[in-house]
């Protein structure tokens, strides 16, 4: 059963329109790549979700329709979205940005969203030992890590998650993939994950899409997708 | 040394006021990257409603914390009405918005109250009292006492409480914060009835000492940018401590300076602004300017 169901949605920034009718689905516990060029219209995708930006068509989370709603209101229905470029709190210290995140939890989900915030710190212990350092101070990994978390701690259902590893060195964006279907297990997540890094991004997917200024021209399973040909020369190059 | 002490104190009390004025700003400034000039507009329309409620028999001491719930309502009434609608245009373009609200708020009080002084009753017993040798006003302590307080509670608030970190958040990034489940809209509406609760207060202290009328506050305004343009322009603190230096030094100026006297004050904010933003452009405190790029 789906979580998320896209149906013609459309979108853009002022007069242009950059997505020309997106179907997507996105099924519960499931992790779904969308791959393509700069341009192609993924974060405005994922900036149409989380409703920082108008839609038209339908987007309904759990048979809701996410339209007409705000970008709080859709986090409180349980989207998390972390946005390229991090997206956190510079000014503020790694565990503000953590209790921010936890704004919106309602005063019975505390306890549940504290014992989430100890158990990022946790899994990612040089968040821990920064703790109380300003967030604009951490490096581009620790960061991202943060906003990870960060999206984590509101206890969402869905995380959409833009170009995690933009900035990041190599190693660190192979931890980080590393942890993301360990959380996504553990957290009881769905993925929705735009991604410049195909053949790392592949290797967690569950189903792929791939879009094209402004629409969907290609989705499937990421086993078929991976070796398929065209794919391969444009997105993976081998 | 009795009288330097004196007025090294006199002095401390204007800068409290002063830098009320300047933490309004930085509020505003901090949330939002804009200046607004009609701080000390709103705060001289507040003081206003504080003597008109004394004028119909409320005592000043009930008036004033009215005046500055009163003030937080209004301020958070002028974001969502006039700043709301306008604030995604550029920096230049609310910027003249505020400088409306300047000369709208201006022309109001005139029209509503007239343009002859009026006198606002002190919120403090017209006593003094020895410490040491030396005599202060109770005004003077009573001014320094009542904004070292609120300071210490907008402190708290920001630090420990979760309105408070919501409203750093939205101040440090508007877009994770929405994103975080925060209503930022609410948060800068709040940051507006805050900053003008804060002028609020400014006034109803410092009329007393001056006179009211509707042009009251363009001086105490200049005052605060000599603050804010001290201490730097996003740092609370450094409005607080630009505040306090701004009234000592305007005091001891001068007393001790002969040529300056009372007439001459007012160049000495105007000194330190230009002497500042040549010698450290982002005040005491401020965070300098940087950009990823």
């Amino acid at each position: 059963m789906s979580e998320l169901v896209l149906d013609g949605v459309t979108a853009g920034y002022g007069g242009a329109t950059v997505l020309h009718g997106i179907d997507l689905q996105v099924g519960r516990g499931e992790i779904v790549v969308l791959l393509g060029a700069n341009g192609a219209g993924k974060t405005t995708l994922l900036r149409a979700i989380s409703r920082l930006i108008d839609l038209r068509g339908s987007a309904r989370f759990d048979g809701v329709e996410l339209r007409g709603l705000s970008a709080e209101r859709v986090v409180r229905l349980g989207i998390s979205h972390v946005p390229e470029g991090r997206g956190t709190f510079p000014d503020l210290t790694v565990e503000e940005n953590l209790r921010a995140a936890a704004y919106p939890v309602r005063r019975a989900a505390r306890r549940a969203a504290a014992e989430r915030l100890e158990r990022c710190f946790a899994l990612f212990p040089r968040l821990a030992e920064r703790r109380s350092q300003a967030a604009g101070s951490l490096s581009g990994g620790e960061q991202q890590m943060l906003a990870v978390c960060r999206g984590l701690v509101p206890g969402p259902r869905l995380l959409l998650l833009d170009e995690p590893s933009a900035g990041l060195a190599p190693r660190v964006t192979q931890e980080l993939f590393a942890v993301l279907p360990q959380l996504a297990a553990e957290f009881g997540l769905s993925l929705l994950l735009v991604e410049q890094n195909a053949r790392l991004a592949l290797r967690i997917a569950d189903r792929v899409s791939i879009l094209e200024t402004g629409s969907i021209v290609r989705s499937g399973d990421a086993a078929s997708i991976g070796v398929d040909d065209d794919v391969r020369r444009s997105y993976l190059g081998y | 040394m009795t009288l330097f002490i004196q007025q090294v104190v006199d002095g401390i009390a204007s800068g409290v006021i002063y830098a009320a004025l300047a933490l309004a700003l930085v509020l505003i400034y901090r949330s939002m990257t804009l200046v607004n000039v009609a701080q000390g507009e709103m705060a001289m329309f507040s003081t206003y409603i504080a003597w008109q409620l004394t004028a119909w028999g409320l005592p000043i001491a009930l008036a004033a914390p009215l005046v500055v719930g009163i003030s937080l309502l209004g301020g958070m009434a002028v974001e969502r009405v006039v700043i709301r609608p306008v604030q995604h245009r550029s920096v230049l373009d609310v910027l003249v918005v505020t400088l409306g609200l300047l000369l709208i708020f201006n022309s109001a009080a005139g029209a509503i109250w007239g343009t002859t002084a009026k006198r606002l009753p002190s919120l403090f017993p017209d006593d003094t009292v020895a410490i040491g040798g030396v005599t202060f006003g109770l005004e003077t302590l009573g001014i320094v006492a009542v904004l070292l307080v609120v300071c210490g509670a907008l402190a708290a608030l920001f630090r420990f409480t979760s309105i408070g970190l919501a409203m750093r958040a939205t101040t440090s990034n508007r877009e994770s914060a929405r994103l975080c489940g925060i209503p930022a809209h609410r948060m800068l509406m709040l940051g507006w009835g805050l900053a003008a609760a804060l002028g609020g207060l400014a006034g109803v202290l410092i009329a007393p000492r001056v006179f009211l009328d509707p042009n009251m506050m363009l001086g105490v305004l200049v005052y605060a940018f000599a603050a804010t343009a001290l201490g730097g322009f996003d740092s609370p603190l450094g409005a607080v401590i630009g505040g306090v230096i701004v009234g000592v030094v305007e005091n001891l100026a001068g007393v001790y300076v002969g040529f300056i006297g009372t007439d001459l004050k007012v160049l000495v904010p105007l000194i330190l602004i230009v002497g500042v933003l040549l010698v450290r452009p982002r005040g005491l405190l401020g965070s300098p300017r940087v950009a990823r790029v």
